[in-house]
């Protein structure tokens, strides 16, 4: 499950990643289903050895030459246990990372909404806030625009409390 | 138009006046490939440069960095690590220089920035003002 905050509210008791560059300099890769999709999905490239990446044109590159932003999806990819800050992430990685994996992510705005135009399945989401599952991505963006700080309908499909 | 040539592409801004740019907020568009293009190109003696969150932490300041020597092209790298900070000193180099920063959130430095839209190709960054 993808368990969101946001800046300027209250935290969990976790170890803050804010510097996911440096945190994904000590990382070793190692290939993994979900490894593979993320760089997919933001470099438009492939995962080749723990050193190096396929990027969009077919070239050969060494991993440090990722965006900041894939970086950022590995980083959270591989530190469940901790809380990854996002404020370097596009549009993009930030909505690939909410719908494709688990972890515990810093977000800055609390009126945001996410997209994925290649997130066919809106009904395939596991997204945590304050205390709330969603498992649809426009159930989410329906709290966070029409009912967030309030008591959201929980007889509209894609939400149930947290056990 | 100018272009630039360093590791095996060429840079062509179709951007005329100097002011701050502020890039779209995407990943992966090759910001970071063009920061390190434009601080090769300085090497070679261009009058370009770049500024990145790790030349802050390892000390190195924007002001020794970006405003001892005439440039016409600036781009600062992670801008959302070093938010708000130097803005004078940015305002003033976007006097003379085109400046482009990578920020994700809200900056007082880019609220009256320029939109700005980068491309990666194969040959070829293509750096474009939003019109």
């Amino acid at each position: 499950m993808m368990n969101i905050y946001f800046r300027d509210e209250k935290l969990p008791k976790l170890d803050i990643i804010t510097d996911v560059e440096r945190e994904f300099d000590n990382l070793k890769l190692t290939g993994s289903f979900l490894e593979n999709l993320v760089i997919n999905k933001i470099e438009l490239g492939s995962f080749k050895d723990a050193l190096h990446f396929t990027d969009r044109f077919g070239d050969k590159l060494p991993i440090n030459f990722m965006s900041t932003g894939c970086k950022a999806a590995l980083v959270v990819l591989n530190n469940p246990d901790k809380l990854v800050d996002l404020k370097e992430c596009g549009l993009n990685a930030r909505d690939t990372i909410i719908t494709y994996l688990d972890g515990n992510v810093l977000l800055t705005f609390s009126t945001i909404t996410f997209y994925n135009e290649n997130f066919h399945d809106k009904n395939n989401i596991k997204v945590c806030l304050d205390n709330y599952v969603f498992t649809n991505l426009d159930r989410l963006n329906y709290y966070l625009t029409d009912e967030r700080p309030y008591v959201p309908d929980m007889s509209r499909k894609g939400i149930f409390m947290k056990r | 138009m100018k272009r630039y040539k360093a590791e095996n592409r060429v840079v062509t801004v179709e951007i005329e006046q100097p002011g701050l740019y502020v890039f779209e907020k995407e990943s992966a568009i090759g910001k970071t490939f063009l920061c390190r293009i434009l601080k090769r190109c300085r090497s070679y003696g261009e009058r370009t440069d770049a500024y990145t969150y790790t030349d802050l932490t390892a000390g190195r300041s924007l002001m020794h960095y970006l405003m001892t020597t005439d440039l016409d092209l600036v781009m600062l790298d992670r801008y959302d690590m070093y938010n708000d900070k130097f803005e004078q000193d940015i305002k003033e180099i976007a006097q003379k220089a085109i400046v482009l920063i990578d920020c994700k959130n809200d900056s007082n430095l880019t609220e009256d920035a320029q939109l700005c839209f980068l491309t990666l190709q194969e040959e070829q960054l293509l750096l474009e003002v939003d019109t």
